[in-house]
C-alpha cells in the first residue's frame, strides 16, 4: 500500500522575521514546520513562508494567533 | 616591554569581551555569512534566525513582552535619531536634562532649530535631577521627555520611575537613553516606564560595536513615529512604499548580522551571571575606586561619590595637572585605559564644573577586578604625588 504525499497548508507572513517568530512558536508547540521560498504561482514576494503539514494546519493557525504572529494570508492545495 | 593593559574604559566600549561573544561572531561568518530575509535559501533563514534570536534575547533580558519591537540600529546615536527625528514636529515641546551626551543635545539642538521647542533642566553640581523641576517644565506643547537613564561622564543613575509617572500623567512620552544603564542595572521595561528605550550592545550588554537599537513601547503609536531611512527590507518587496509594520519599517538595508550573533552571546552571558550579581559586584569595585581616589591628597572625585546612586564610571580632576596628560601618563607609565576631556558631554561638564578641560573618567565592567581598581588607585596616587613634588597640587 503506498501512502499518500502529506499536503501543506502556507502560512503567509509579512517578513522574515515574522517568519522565524512563527518558526519559533510552532516550534515551542510542536508543530512539525518548515520555511520555504514563497511559490511564485502565489505571490510576487521574494520572501519565506511557514509551512505545516494539512493536517495541523488549524491548530498551527491557533498557536501563531495566540502569539500575535502577523499572518497575511494562508494558502491551501 | 609595555606594562600589562588596565582597562578602564568600559563606559566607552567594554573590553575584554566574554570568549562566547567572538565565538558566535566566528560561527556566523565561517558557517552563515548570508543576509537574513532577502532570500529562500537555506543560510538566508538561519541568517534571519541569528537575527531573531538576538531580538529574543535582548526583549527578554528587559522585559519586552514582543520582541519586534526591538529595532536593531548601528548604535545609540542612530536610535536616538530614530525616535527623536521619528517622533518630533515643528510647534512641539521636549523637555531634557542638563547631563546628556551629544548623542542626545546634537539631534535636539538641530531640531530646534528646525523650529521644535526646548527646556533643559539644569541638574545639580553632582548630576541630580530633580524631578519637580521636570513637572513645572511641561507645558500645552510638549510631547517628550527624553533623559539618560545613568550619566556617561559621572554615572549618576537617574530618576526615571519619577519621571515616567510625571510623563504618564501628562500624556507624554518618555525616552531613555540606555547607552550607559542597559547590561549595567537589572531592567524590567514596563517597570521602568520607559515608552522608548536605546541600548547600544558593545556596553554593558558585551556585544561587539555597531550593534544598538530602539525599543518601541507600547504606548508609541508606530503610525506617528517615521523611519530614519527607508529603503529595501526584503519584505513587500513589489511596492515602493516602506513597509509600515514592526520592525521592517525601521530596519532598511542588510543589518550586521555577524555584529547580532555576538550580541546575541553578549546578552545570554551577561544572563547568565545575573544583572543583579553583577551590579552588586561592579558596585562594590566602584565604592573601592571612589574611596581609592578621595583618599588621594589633590584629587576630586565628581559626581554623587556614592556607589549606590551611580554606575561603576567614576570622573575625577587632580589639582595641578591637565585631564589630557594624566590620561597619557596613566597609559604611557602604567598601562591603566582611561577617558580623559568632555566625554561628548559638554553639558554635563558644565553642570558639573569641569568645563572646558573636562575630566579624567575611569570605567569598569563586568570582566573588572580589584586588581584593575588597586592598580588604578596607585597609578593615579603616584602622579599625585609626583605633581606636589613640584609644587603643582594643593
Amino acid at each position: 500500500m503506498s501512502r499518500s504525499a502529506p499536503s501543506y497548508r502556507l502560512y503567509l507572513v509579512p517578513s522574515a522575521s515574522h517568519a522565524i517568530k512563527g518558526e519559533s512558536v510552532l516550534i515551542r508547540a510542536g508543530i512539525p514546520c518548515a520555511l520555504i521560498p514563497v511559490p511564485r504561482t502565489i505571490s510576487s514576494q521574494c520572501g519565506v513562508c511557514l509551512r505545516v503539514e494539512l493536517d495541523l494546519g488549524d491548530r498551527a493557525g491557533e498557536a501563531l494567533a495566540g502569539a500575535d504572529v502577523q499572518i497575511s494570508g494562508t494558502h491551501d492545495p | 616591554m609595555p606594562p600589562r593593559v588596565t582597562y578602564l574604559d568600559n563606559a566607552a566600549t567594554s573590553w575584554p569581551k566574554p570568549p562566547p561573544v567572538a565565538a558566535a561572531m566566528k560561527r556566523f561568518l565561517d558557517e552563515v555569512g548570508a543576509n537574513p530575509g532577502r532570500s529562500g535559501h537555506r543560510l538566508s533563514i538561519e541568517a534571519a534566525r541569528v537575527v531573531y534570536r538576538a531580538r529574543e534575547a535582548v526583549a527578554g533580558l528587559l522585559g519586552v513582552a514582543d520582541p519586534m519591537r526591538v529595532i536593531f540600529c548601528a548604535n545609540a546615536t542612530h536610535a536616538l535619531n530614530l525616535a527623536l527625528r521619528g517622533l518630533l514636529r515643528p510647534g512641539q515641546h521636549v523637555v531634557t536634562t542638563s547631563m546628556e551626551h551629544n548623542s542626545v543635545m546634537r539631534p535636539l539642538r538641530a531640531l530646534e532649530a528646525e523650529g521644535i521647542a526646548l527646556t533643559v533642566i539644569e541638574c545639580s553640581p553632582e548630576g541630580v535631577l530633580d524631578p519637580t523641576a521636570v513637572k513645572q517644565a511641561v507645558r500645552r506643547e510638549t510631547t517628550l521627555i527624553v533623559m539618560t537613564q545613568a550619566s556617561n561622564v559621572v554615572g549618576t543613575l537617574m530618576p526615571v520611575r519619577e519621571i515616567a509617572e510625571i510623563a504618564r500623567a501628562h500624556d507624554l512620552l518618555l525616552l531613555v537613553d540606555g547607552a550607559q544603564s542597559v547590561g549595567a542595572l537589572p531592567i524590567d521595561m514596563n517597570e521602568l516606564g520607559a515608552d522608548l528605550l536605546v541600548f547600544t550592545g558593545h556596553k554593558a550588554l558585551c556585544g561587539p560595536t555597531g550593534t544598538g537599537g530602539l525599543i518601541i513601547g507600547e504606548r508609541v503609536d508606530i503610525a506617528l513615529l517615521d523611519p530614519l531611512m527607508r529603503g529595501g527590507t526584503g519584505s513587500n518587496s513589489a511596492s515602493e512604499l516602506q513597509p509600515d509594520f514592526l520592525p521592517d519599517k525601521f530596519e532598511s538595508g542588510t543589518m550586521n548580522v555577524v555584529g547580532l550573533a555576538g550580541l546575541e552571546a553578549g546578552v545570554h552571558w551577561l544572563a547568565e551571571q545575573g544583572p543583579e550579581a553583577l551590579r552588586s559586584r561592579e558596585r562594590t569595585l566602584a565604592a573601592c575606586l571612589i574611596e581609592g581616589l578621595g583618599e588621594i591628597l589633590g584629587v576630586e572625585v565628581r559626581g554623587t561619590r556614592d556607589a549606590s546612586r551611580q554606575l561603576p564610571v567614576v570622573s575625577f580632576t587632580l589639582t595641578g595637572l591637565d585631564p589630557a596628560e594624566i590620561g597619557l601618563r596613566l597609559d604611557e607609565e602604567f598601562g591603566v585605559a582611561a577617558r580623559v576631556g568632555l566625554h561628548c558631554s559638554p553639558i554635563a561638564h558644565l553642570t558639573l564644573g569641569t568645563f572646558p578641560t573636562g575630566a579624567v573618567r575611569l570605567s569598569l565592567g563586568a570582566l573588572s577586578t580589584r586588581d584593575d581598581v588597586d592598580m588604578a588607585v596607585r597609578a593615579v596616587g603616584r602622579l599625585a604625588e609626583e605633581t606636589r613634588r613640584r609644587g603643582g597640587a594643593g
